[in-house]
């Protein structure tokens, strides 16, 4: 087995070397993807799943998988729908969705719930980190793929042929998917609304 | 409560605007152990490959042998009655090799 400790410039060329055997190849392999398979974990990590568990779940894909992938696709969006398929699997394994209640929402999520629920100007729901908590909560509510669809679109703001390049579906299947699950979020906030909590508060 | 999408937009366009925790490099070690499991999967690979082959084998085995009892069921019973069309000689020879 060889172990060439030179950079690898030329990634047709790492991927060949890593498809070989090369540790020294799939070291650098795992440096340069890291940053980019971490960001799609930790977006769509399901509950107590360690992140780094799941990324290692991803390289083993990637690595396994290696000598499938073809120069006409960029590797980054081949790699990337490896990781979004493999946090779906993950997803899926959380068969529980429990329902979200005002009691389970810290104070600051409370306020931000409030704020969204009722304040019809258009003045920011609040603090930006419960804002994502809260949001996160409600998303754990959907279906693995509807929670999926949303993340994607709505808390990254990507659009439908980004969503339909990560996932392999179809454009369609997108767009009644993102339907559907924001509806039932619309439903996820009538239930929050009316749970005990929230009348305690009022 | 309004009954379109706004709350929902409202709060994903505030989640949007929390920062990122900082990515930088792998955590120690990291690299090494999926380096390792890389590795150790080829290997548990060829073994699960030559598992499955040796599943098919006995798989293909035991068609045939099923399908060679099927074929010859009138032979096998007619021998085992005793009532057979095998030549003389070599009933005897194979009850000779019955103890």
């Amino acid at each position: 087995m060889s172990s060439t400790r030179e950079p690898a410039t030329d990634l047709s060329g790492l991927v060949a070397r890593v498809v070989a055997g090369d540790e020294a190849a799939a070291r650098d392999m795992v440096e340069r993807l890291w940053p980019q398979i971490i960001r799609i974990v930790r977006r769509h990590l399901p509950r107590r799943s360690s992140e780094e568990d799941l990324a290692q779940e991803v390289f083993m894909k990637v690595f396994a998988r290696l000598g499938q992938w073809r120069d006409e696709m960029p590797l980054e969006h081949w790699v990337s729908r490896v990781a979004v398929n493999t946090c779906l699997d993950a997803l899926r394994w959380d068969k529980r969705r429990p329902e979200l209640r005002w009691a389970d929402l810290s104070e600051t999520e409370a306020e931000v719930l409030d704020n969204v629920l009722h304040d019809e100007s258009d003045r920011e729901a609040g603090d930006a980190m419960a804002s994502r908590e809260l949001a996160h909560k409600l998303l754990q509510t959907l279906k693995p793929a509807d929670r999926l669809v949303l993340t994607m679109m709505d808390m990254e703001g990507r659009s439908v042929a980004d969503v339909q390049r990560a996932t392999g579906w179809s454009a369609t299947l997108v767009k009644v998917r993102a339907f559907r699950a924001r509806r039932k979020l619309r439903k996820a906030f009538e239930v929050l609304e009316k749970s005990p909590g929230r009348a305690q508060l009022n | 409560m309004k009954t379109n999408d706004a709350p929902w937009n409202k709060l994903a366009q505030a989640a949007a605007r929390a920062p990122e925790r900082e990515i930088g490099e792998s955590p120690m070690g990291f690299a090494t152990r999926v380096i390792a499991n890389w590795k150790s999967q080829g290997t548990e690979s060829l073994w699960k490959t030559l598992d499955s082959f040796t599943w098919r084998g006995l798989a293909v085995a035991a068609v045939i042998l099923a399908g060679s009892v099927a074929l010859g069921y009138d032979a096998l019973s007619g021998f085992i009655a005793g009532d057979t069309s095998l030549p003389e000689d070599m009933v005897q020879s194979i009850s000779n090799l019955i103890p």
